[in-house]
C-alpha cells in the first residue's frame, strides 16, 4: 500500500468488495452498519460495513446503469437509474427519462428527485408530495439547504431555489452557463455552484452579493464545505483548492492549493463534525487532510483503479470509497501510537 | 489507473433534413457492423425504428460558453449522456449520434472541443450529412440549415437518386462540392452504400492526408451557376510561411469572421520546421500539429475555408502576405 511521506496517521483499507462495474455513487446507511452503492452495470448494491462483514447484497437493478444513490436519516433506501424509475424502500416507479439525482431532506421525511427538466418530492412510503416546473434544461444537480427550506436546483442558465412543501420557485440565481454541481453552506448562508466552464461561482444569499473564481483546468463537478462553513474545497484540476470564508471572504485572496493527487480530483468531503478532508482522484489515491495543520495530506491508501466517489460515515471514524473498477471500499483512519 | 494510451472511441455525426434516409443508414450501419458495440444517441423520433438496445433518446440542448460567443456553444445533453456512457465496463467500439433535421452540425462538433473528458476519450470520426436529392432544391432555397449541414460534411450521401434523372443528379452534385470541396460524396438509393464510406473515414484525423481537389485549388472565382452564400475557398502557395504573421493573421481572420467560417483544413510549410504543419477548424476552434517532414518535396502551403459570405480575393492576399 503507498505510503505519503510525512503522513502522520494512518488510514487504512477494512473491508473491500467487487462490483460489477463503475461505481457512480455511495451512502452510509445512517446508523453505519451498510454501504449502499449505485453501479453503472444497474444494480443497486447494500455491503455490510460492520466488523462482522459478510457479502454485498444486490437490492435491485436499474436497466440500463443506476445512476444514484441516498439513504435517509431513517434508514429508507432510494435510487434512481437510467431506466428512468426512481425506487424507494424497494417500491419503484417510472419517471420517464433518466432519474439522475435523488436526495433526501436532512429531516429524512422527504425525498428530492431529478428526471429530464424535472424535480419531484415523495415522501418515504413513496407518495408524490408535490412537483416542480421544469427548468429549462435538464437538472444538473440539486442540494438541500441545511435545515430542509429549499432545494437548490442547478441547471444550464443557473440555480432555482425550491420550496420543499409544495415546490414552488422562491428564488431564481441566474447565471449565464452550465451548472454541474451545488451546495449550500452549512450555515445556510452562501451557496456555491462548480460549473462547466470550469469555474466556481458564489451566491451570498442574504445579500444577493456574487463572486466568481475562474482559472480552474477543468471543469468543475467537485464542491465540499467544512461543517463551520469556513471552507469551500473545490476540484476541477489535479489540485484540491480550498476557498476560506474567515472574515472578509475570499474575494480577492489566494486559495489554499493541496498538492499530492497525480490525477484529477473525483470527489471531496469534510468530515462530518470534524476537521478533516478527504479527497479522491483518478490516481486512484484516497487522501486525507488537516486545513488546520498545513497542506500536506495527512494520511493516504491507493486503490487499483481511478476512484470515482467518496463518503464518510455520519459519525465521521469511516470512509467509503468507489472505483472505476467496481471496488467498494471501506477506510478507517488509525491513530499511530 | 488505466493506460493513458487506449484508442479514443470513433465518433460519427449524423445530419441531414427529415426524410433524407437518416434512419435508413443508421439500421444499415448496425445490422451490417457484427460484432461491434455501437451506441446511437437519437435526437428526434424517426418513422422507422431502430435495431439496437444501445438507443439513448436526448432532448438536443444547446449551451452557450464563455459569455454567449456564437462559436462556442456545445451540445449539453452530449456531454452528459457520453460522460455516463464511457463509465461503463463493456468499451464501446463507436458511436453514432443522429441530429434533428433541422439541427446545426456545429454545437455538435464543438463539444468534442471543449469538454475536457469527452476530448480525453472520444475523437471525431467524420460528420455524415444525408441530402434527399428529390427535396433538397426546395431544402436549400428555404433554409440555412441545409447549406450549413452540407457545408459541415465530410461525407455527404446523396440519396434517392432513383427519384430524379441523371441530369438532375449530376447537376446537384456539382452544386454541393461547390458548397463543399473538402467533402466525399456518394451516390445511393434507400441509404445502399459500403459502411466503411461512412464509419472509420478519420476526417479529423490530422495525420491523414488533405485530400482536395487540385483543380479546385485556382478555380476561377467568377464561375459560379448558382448565387450561393455558401462556399469553398481554396488556396495553393508555394514557398514558406512567417509563423508571426501567420498566427496574426489567422487570429484577426477567426476573430472577425469565425462565426461565419464553418470548417477549414490546411496543411503549411513554416519557415525554419522541417516538417509539415496540419491545422483543422470548427469556427473558432483550432487544432493544429506537426506531420510529415518535407524532406524533398516542394514546399507549399494549402489551405481550405468552408463557409458563409467568403472573400475569396481577400483571403487569398491575406494568406498571401503572411509568406516569408
Amino acid at each position: 500500500m503507498p505510503r505519503v511521506s510525512g503522513a502522520r496517521a494512518d488510514l487504512h483499507l477494512a473491508r473491500t468488495w467487487q462490483l460489477g462495474d463503475w461505481i457512480r455513487q455511495l451512502d452510509w446507511s445512517p446508523d453505519g452498519t451498510r454501504v449502499a452503492a449505485a453501479c453503472a452495470d444497474g444494480q443497486v448494491v447494500v455491503a455490510p460495513a460492520t466488523a462482522a462483514g459478510g457479502d454485498a447484497e444486490v437490492v435491485h437493478e436499474h436497466t440500463g446503469g443506476a445512476l444514484a444513490v441516498a439513504f435517509s436519516a431513517a434508514g429508507t433506501l432510494a435510487s434512481g437509474g437510467e431506466d428512468g424509475r426512481l425506487v424507494i424502500a424497494g417500491d419503484d416507479r417510472d419517471l420517464g427519462g433518466w432519474v439522475e439525482h435523488v436526495a433526501w431532506r436532512p429531516d429524512g421525511e422527504l425525498l428530492a428527485a431529478a428526471h429530464r427538466r424535472d424535480v419531484s418530492f415523495w415522501t418515504p412510503h413513496g407518495n408524490l408530495q408535490a412537483t416542480a416546473p421544469s427548468a429549462p434544461a435538464t437538472v444538473s444537480c440539486i442540494g438541500w439547504h441545511p435545515r430542509g427550506v429549499t432545494l437548490a436546483v442547478g441547471s444550464y442558465g443557473g440555480v432555482r431555489l425550491l420550496r420543499a412543501k409544495d415546490g414552488h420557485e422562491v428564488d431564481q440565481l441566474d447565471w449565464i452557463g452550465s451548472v454541474l454541481a451545488v451546495a449550500f453552506s452549512p450555515d445556510g448562508k452562501r451557496l456555491a455552484h462548480g460549473n462547466q466552464d470550469a469555474s466556481v461561482h458564489f451566491w451570498d444569499l442574504r445579500r444577493k452579493r456574487e463572486l466568481e473564481m475562474t482559472g480552474y483546468p477543468l471543469k468543475v463537478r467537485e464542491l465540499a464545505w467544512s461543517t463551520d462553513a469556513r471552507w469551500l474545497a473545490t476540484g476541477g484540476s489535479d489540485v484540491v483548492t480550498v476557498w476560506d470564508f474567515a472574515g472578509r471572504g475570499p474575494a480577492g485572496s489566494r486559495p489554499r492549493e493541496l498538492e499530492r493527487h497525480e490525477g484529477r480530483i473525483t470527489a471531496l468531503a469534510f468530515q462530518p463534525g470534524g476537521r478533516l478532508l478527504a479527497s479522491t482522484a483518478d490516481d486512484g489515491m484516497v487522501l486525507l487532510w488537516e486545513l488546520e495543520h498545513d497542506d500536506l495530506p495527512l494520511a493516504a491508501v491507493g486503490l487499483e483503479d481511478g476512484a470515482t466517489c467518496l463518503r464518510w460515515s455520519s459519525d465521521g471514524t469511516r470512509l467509503a470509497a468507489g472505483a472505476a473498477d467496481g471496488t467498494l471500499a471501506i477506510l478507517e483512519r488509525r491513530k499511530r501510537p | 489507473m488505466t493506460a493513458a494510451t487506449v484508442e479514443k472511441i470513433p465518433v460519427t455525426v449524423l445530419t441531414g433534413f427529415l426524410g433524407s434516409g437518416k434512419t435508413t443508414l443508421l439500421n444499415r450501419i448496425l445490422t451490417e457492423q457484427h460484432g461491434k458495440k455501437i451506441a446511437v444517441i437519437e435526437n428526434e423520433f424517426g418513422e422507422i425504428g431502430i435495431d439496437n438496445e444501445l438507443v439513448i433518446d436526448a432532448d438536443e440542448e444547446i449551451f452557450e460558453m464563455n459569455n454567449g460567443c456564437i462559436c462556442c456553444t456545445v451540445r449539453g445533453d452530449l456531454i452528459r449522456i457520453l460522460g455516463k456512457l464511457l463509465e461503463r465496463r463493456d468499451r464501446l467500439d463507436h458511436i453514432l449520434i443522429e441530429t434533428t433535421g433541422l439541427a446545426d452540425p456545429a454545437p455538435v462538433i464543438q463539444t468534442f472541443f471543449m469538454d475536457d473528458e469527452l476530448r480525453e476519450e472520444l475523437a471525431l470520426d467524420a460528420i455524415v450529412t444525408m441530402v434527399d436529392a428529390k427535396h433538397i432544391d426546395l431544402h436549400l432555397e428555404d433554409s440555412h440549415e441545409c447549406a450549413e449541414q452540407i457545408a459541415f460534411g465530410d461525407v455527404i450521401v446523396l440519396n434517392k437518386t432513383d427519384l430524379v434523372d441523371d441530369t438532375a443528379v449530376e447537376d446537384l452534385e456539382t452544386r454541393i462540392t461547390r458548397l463543399n470541396r473538402m467533402a466525399r460524396v456518394h451516390r445511393t438509393q434507400n441509404a445502399a452504400l459500403p459502411i466503411d464510406d461512412v464509419v472509420g473515414v478519420g476526417a479529423f484525423d490530422l495525420t491523414r492526408k488533405l485530400e482536395v481537389d487540385p483543380g479546385f485549388m485556382d478555380e476561377d472565382p467568377d464561375d459560379h451557376e448558382h448565387d450561393e452564400t455558401v462556399t469553398s475557398v481554396g488556396i495553393d502557395l508555394p514557398g514558406d510561411l512567417d509563423s508571426a504573421k501567420l498566427n496574426a493573421w489567422l487570429s484577426e481572420l477567426l476573430q472577425t469572421q469565425g462565426p461565419d467560417i464553418f470548417r477549414m483544413k490546411g496543411v503549411l510549410a513554416i519557415d525554419g520546421q522541417q516538417e509539415r504543419f496540419v491545422f483543422q477548424g470548427v469556427h473558432m476552434l483550432f487544432d493544429g500539429q506537426a506531420d510529415r517532414p518535407w524532406n524533398g518535396d516542394p514546399r507549399r502551403n494549402q489551405l481550405v475555408f468552408i463557409g458563409r459570405n467568403l472573400d475569396r480575393h481577400a483571403l487569398t492576399e491575406g494568406f498571401r502576405a503572411c509568406l516569408a
